[in-house]
């Protein structure tokens, strides 16, 4: 069962998420900001991170870079959601670090594609 | 080119709420087609529909916003979508009624974030005291308003 890392400030986006995620099949752990994403990164060693990228305190962006700039984290795919869906928001996204992005409301089929592909594109690493 | 910092926000904050609709709505879906509960998936797709009618009217709107006022865009939006929000209400409220147990407290987050909304576009309380946070930024920019 792949380990995912759900970082989401907003407590309704979280439960929605993680219970779909869920029945899906993906152990999901839960991180409420920024900070508790970047510890849990270390400790819990999920397999994938799904990141909001507006997050109070640092932002998506900045934890993003730091997971990126860490050795034990780096290799651990990093997607973001977003309400903000401009090619612009895509492009900082992908320039901050982010392995892919989507949107939200969530397109369940869409994401699930996206995790799928960056877990086997960090298992073929 | 990044949206306008106020067309961003606002937007933001009223679609929190129509994703949450949508995201609860999907996951009753989901729960209730597995366990064949059709009297419940019907229930949830009636809502469903208006909720990405919502959503999508929502995106429209603030394509060709020109960040003039919030309280006018708020007026246009209560008009566009003012009678499917109360539509997705009455349907949940009716739903609650008639489902038990975890059905109805499904049908109770689909309430809740609909009347969240419902109390953005009409105004009824300020938007920053609705939703916390964000929208300050927006009335702190735009001090004229309100």
């Amino acid at each position: 069962m792949p380990k995912l890392l759900l970082v989401e400030d907003n407590e309704e986006n979280r439960e929605i998420l993680t219970r779909r995620l869920a029945r899906r099949g993906y152990d999901v752990v839960e991180a409420r900001h920024g900070m508790e994403g970047i510890e849990l990164a270390g400790s819990a060693r999920p397999d994938i991170i799904l990141m909001d990228m507006t997050l109070p305190g640092i932002d998506g962006s900045e934890v993003a870079a730091r997971l990126k700039a860490n050795p034990e984290t780096c290799s651990i795919p990093v997607i973001a959601l977003t309400a903000h869906a401009s090619e612009a928001d895509r492009e900082n996204a992908l320039a901050a670090g982010f392995d892919d992005f989507d949107t939200k409301p969530v397109d369940m089929e869409r994401l699930l594609q996206k995790v799928e592909n960056s877990l086997r594109k960090g298992h073929s690493k | 080119v990044m949206e306008p910092d106020v067309r961003r926000m606002l937007k933001h904050e009223l679609r929190t709420p129509v994703n949450h609709m949508i995201g609860y709505v999907e996951l009753l879906l989901e729960e209730a087609t597995d366990d064949g509960l059709d009297d419940i998936a019907v229930e949830a797709s009636q809502i469903h529909a208006d909720s990405k009618a919502i959503a999508a009217e929502v995106e429209r709107y603030f394509a060709s916003w020109t960040g003039d006022s919030i309280d006018d865009a708020c007026l246009d939006l209560k008009a566009q979508i003012g009678p499917l929000v109360d539509r997705v209400i009455e349907q949940a409220q009716s739903s609650i009624r008639s489902s038990s147990g975890t059905w109805a407290a499904e049908f109770r987050h689909i309430s809740v974030a609909a009347n969240k909304l419902s109390s953005m576009i009409s105004r009824s309380r300020p938007l920053d005291e609705v939703t916390g946070g964000v929208a300050q930024f927006v009335f702190a920019g735009m001090p004229t308003l309100g």
